[in-house]
């Protein structure tokens, strides 16, 4: 436990040392969302959605803004460079599992960078003018679920980007490629649109992929516009997928490996 | 005598850099309030550079060098002090002083990477508005004395480190200046390619009578093309002058080792230091000053019989390094 | 200037060698904006409608502006990513050749795959004026070209502020990510649905309003008052302060080195 406190102490202290970044990153989050804010509130004058209400929805823009760090699909940068650059294989002679190795490596970036960029918004987000502030959460129930939600959101993220990892590690390319995935997992993510405000189409699609459940759920299930039984069976669907990523890619990683040795590199 | 082309006088510079200590509360505390402190990066530098010379410009890292080329370049302002190249001031008139000077810098390139070096030098033609005539011509000149007539229509990431700075310094040359910067030009060369590189840049010398500044760390270029340095360390100028001059100041002894038939009694020298000694070798430091190398000698083998001995002079490197350790820079 | 576009001509060789590499870039590209636009269509079905606007209207608002950033992006990227070039020292370089700093940094990138973005947004907009109903003269062909190199105008003003910035310190760039991100996305909506403040601030500070508000609404026929037609020329305004702050940053440079 002490190990992982003074790694955050550091990230810590690395993130006060770029104070203008820091600034900086705090006000891009907040005109992000207030923007958004802003345009959904002019949708919503006209006509109301059936999916989620209008402070729902700010609720869950603040949200959805406070963890992007956290629940975006950016990869690792270590990692990806490593793998790009070749520098994998010296990593492939260390005697641990590479697979957790990378999961938990990119949980961990993504946890310490990610919280501290939420506080600021967790803090004042609240605070602000009616109509424009973050709800409290619908009910004692749907807080905890959100929590648990997100917890399962977060690994449920690493367990993604590891299948980007491997892909890469796999096809050696990644450049040009990734970034239509990027933006193909942000879309079904929700983070172009709330999922709640697409078709119906497509709005059981995406909650059938594993982006929207990583990305999108849990700040549903805070904001109430998805019921407590809906939640529960959602959160079951993010232990599935969890299940399928891993265990796929725990597999496909050794099979690989196994190559890697026998081949000789 | 030819004229002073480069004259710099009691140039200073000092910058302010943020000051910050270790701890998680003085990282808070910076967070909001910054510390800063005025370090002195180059103090009173004072030379002058005769046109046609080749000068090596040399001392250790973050001593100023870098500080000193970019002033003469005109890319940075000195706090004090005067500066004169050919008329100009660099930093006043740089658009029309820049047109006067080269420069190479060994670790960053100057040509586009993915196509061949002439095409940048095409580029570099409109960049310094070179007439074509005087353009065809100087590239002409410059294809034969950097012998680039295979390399140049070679992607530029294709080409060996040594080709590339070959082009490099034609790349800095094409506008015809009168001098020339090398910053490092041959940092990561292999020997051969270290080799062609000098003799290239001395034979442009030679024939165009180029004023060329050098900072280096390989005393192998300053002995083959120059024989003054200005050395410079913390900010201020410790030696200017040739390199000669220095070797002989502290070339004052030499290593002597020595071979010998098995002997346990010990060797005992009136005008030299015995450094270590075993039962079949011994090495020993010799002063020039103390005495005769060969009244030495003589001494040595009477005492034991000697079956091997070779003498080791100090390099330009151990020099160097040594008046460095010495003026403490 | 001729320089800047041989240095851009060599460049585009350069991408070209790997062929590769390129075509994904295109077609990626087209695809993020497709994505894009796809999501402003989801809204609509959703709601129909934004204040009084329609898709129709509110899709010409987005292809133009993201037609004038991706020209911007292509042209000026350079700028962009001048981070890079005051980091690595390149601008050292750039200071040692006898050529105007600005146009030379300009052409330090230049990102030809962005032709997959630009084709995209001028798809946008052509669907959007066919759909939409303008009762088109000579006078609103000249306002359309106006507002559209007015609106280039302001977003390179806001890539040389950024660049600009960099002399000073590059981290906090992400700041002005709020004036050329933050502005692409405000303007692709008529500015009118938003807060006064907001409003204020990106017609008279960061003039977005200028190029595609007013002229739009004189466009449409929404108001017929012509003066809307040439207020984008205003937009050039904001390219004074955003030179001063370049020239500025030299300045700095100059004493700093760094």
């Amino acid at each position: 436990m002490k190990k992982y406190l003074s790694f955050f102490k550091l990230r810590l202290n690395i993130a006060l040392q770029y104070r203008t970044s820091a600034v900086a990153g705090m006000f891009t989050q907040f005109f992000w969302a207030i923007m958004q804010i802003l345009i959904f509130q002019a949708f919503y004058k006209v006509v109301t959605s059936d999916n989620i209400s209008l402070p729902q929805l700010i609720s869950y823009v603040w949200l959805k803004q406070a963890f992007y760090a956290i629940i975006s699909a950016s990869p690792d940068s270590e990692i990806k460079s490593m793998i790009e650059n070749g520098n994998i294989s010296y990593e492939l002679c260390k005697p641990t599992n590479i697979y957790w190795m990378w999961f938990f490596k990119t949980l961990a970036n993504k946890v310490s960078g990610g919280f501290l960029k939420s506080i600021p918004i967790l803090i004042v987000a609240p605070f602000l003018p009616y109509g424009l502030s973050l709800q409290a959460p619908a009910g004692i129930l749907e807080f905890i679920l959100f929590l648990i939600s997100l917890a399962f959101a977060i690994c449920l993220m690493a367990a993604i980007l590891n299948v980007f990892y491997i892909s890469i590690f796999y096809t050696m390319t990644s450049k040009g490629t990734y970034s239509i995935f990027y933006a193909a997992m942000e879309f079904l993510g929700g983070t172009f649109v709330p999922i709640a405000l697409m078709p119906d189409f497509w709005q059981s699609l995406c909650y059938m992929l594993p982006f929207s459940l990583a990305a999108d759920l849990p700040f549903r299930i805070y904001s109430g516009s998805i019921g407590v039984v809906d939640a529960g069976i959602f959160i079951v669907m993010q232990i599935v997928w969890l299940a399928v990523l891993t265990i796929g890619g725990t597999i496909i990683t050794n099979r690989r490996l196994k190559k890697v040795v026998i081949q000789g590199g | 005598m030819e004229e002073d082309i480069i004259c710099v006088k009691g140039i200073s510079k000092e910058f302010k850099i943020s000051k910050r200590e270790a701890g998680m509360k003085n990282a808070i505390k910076s967070f909001f309030r910054r510390k800063y402190k005025i370090i002195k990066a180059l103090d009173n530098i004072n030379f002058n550079i005769k046109k046609g010379e080749i000068v090596g410009y040399i001392g250790p890292n973050g001593a100023g060098k870098s500080t000193t080329i970019k002033i003469m370049c005109g890319i940075l302002l000195p706090t004090s002090g005067e500066c004169t190249i050919d008329g100009y001031i660099p930093w006043k008139q740089r658009k029309e002083y820049v047109k006067n000077i080269g420069v190479v810098f060994g670790q960053r390139s100057g040509l586009w990477w993915d196509v061949p070096p002439i095409d940048s030098f095409d580029l570099l033609k409109d960049i310094y508005n070179i007439p074509q005539k005087e353009y065809e011509k100087k590239l002409e000149e410059l294809t034969e004395s950097l012998d680039l007539d295979e390399i140049k229509n070679i992607p530029t990431r294709q080409l060996s480190l040594g080709q590339r700075m070959r082009c490099e310094i034609a790349a800095a040359l094409l506008h015809n200046p009168k001098i020339l910067f090398l910053d490092e030009p041959t940092i990561g060369l292999d020997a051969v390619s270290k080799l062609s590189l000098r003799k290239c840049i001395k034979k442009i010398n030679e024939d165009t009578n180029l004023t060329i500044i050098l900072t280096t760390h390989d005393m192998q270029d300053i002995e083959a093309l120059t024989d003054r340095i200005i050395l410079i360390g913390k900010g201020k100028i410790l030696y200017d002058g040739s390199l000669e001059k220095i070797k002989k100041k502290y070339k004052d002894k030499m290593k002597v080792n020595v071979k010998f038939e098995y002997t346990t009694d010990k060797i005992k020298l009136k005008d030299a230091k015995v450094l270590e000694q075993t039962e079949e070798s011994a090495s020993l430091i010799l002063r020039h000053k103390d005495g005769n190398m060969a009244d030495i000698l003589d001494e040595l083998t009477k005492q034991v019989k000697v079956t091997d001995l070779s003498i080791e002079e100090m390099s330009t490197d151990d020099v160097i390094a040594k008046l460095y350790k010495e003026l403490k820079i | 200037m001729k320089v800047y576009f041989k240095t851009i001509l060599m460049l585009i060789k350069m991408q070209l060698e790997y062929r590769k590499a390129f075509i994904i870039s295109v077609i990626g590209s087209f695809f993020v904006t497709f994505l894009l636009t796809l999501s402003v269509y989801f809204l609509f079905e959703e709601f129909n409608q934004i204040g009084d606007w329609n898709f129709f209207e509110v899709a010409f608002l987005f292809g133009m502006v993201y037609f004038c950033f991706s020209m911007s992006e292509m042209f000026f990227r350079g700028l962009d990513h001048f981070a890079n070039v005051v980091k690595s020292g390149e601008f050292d370089r750039i200071l040692i050749r006898p050529q105007n700093a600005l146009i030379q940094s300009m052409c330090m990138e230049f990102d030809f795959s962005k032709i997959g973005r630009i084709a995209q947004s001028v798809l946008v907009m052509i669907v959007a004026i066919a759909n939409v109903n303008i009762e088109w003269s000579i006078y609103k062909v000249l306002v359309f070209i106006l507002m559209n190199i007015g609106c280039i105008a302001i977003f390179f003003s806001i890539f040389v502020l950024k660049a600009a910035f960099c002399f000073w310190t590059v981290d906090g760039l992400e700041f002005m990510n709020i004036l050329s991100e933050g502005g692409k996305k405000v303007a692709q909506y008529p500015i009118d649905i938003y807060a006064k403040w907001f409003r204020i601030f990106f017609t008279f500070i960061v003039p977005f309003g200028l190029v595609n508000y007013y002229p739009v609404l004189y466009l449409f026929g929404k108001d017929n008052n012509w003066f809307y037609g040439i207020v984008p020329t205003f937009a050039f305004i904001f390219l004074i302060p955003c030179l001063l702050i370049w020239k500025r940053g030299i300045k700095h440079y100059e004493s700093t080195g760094s």
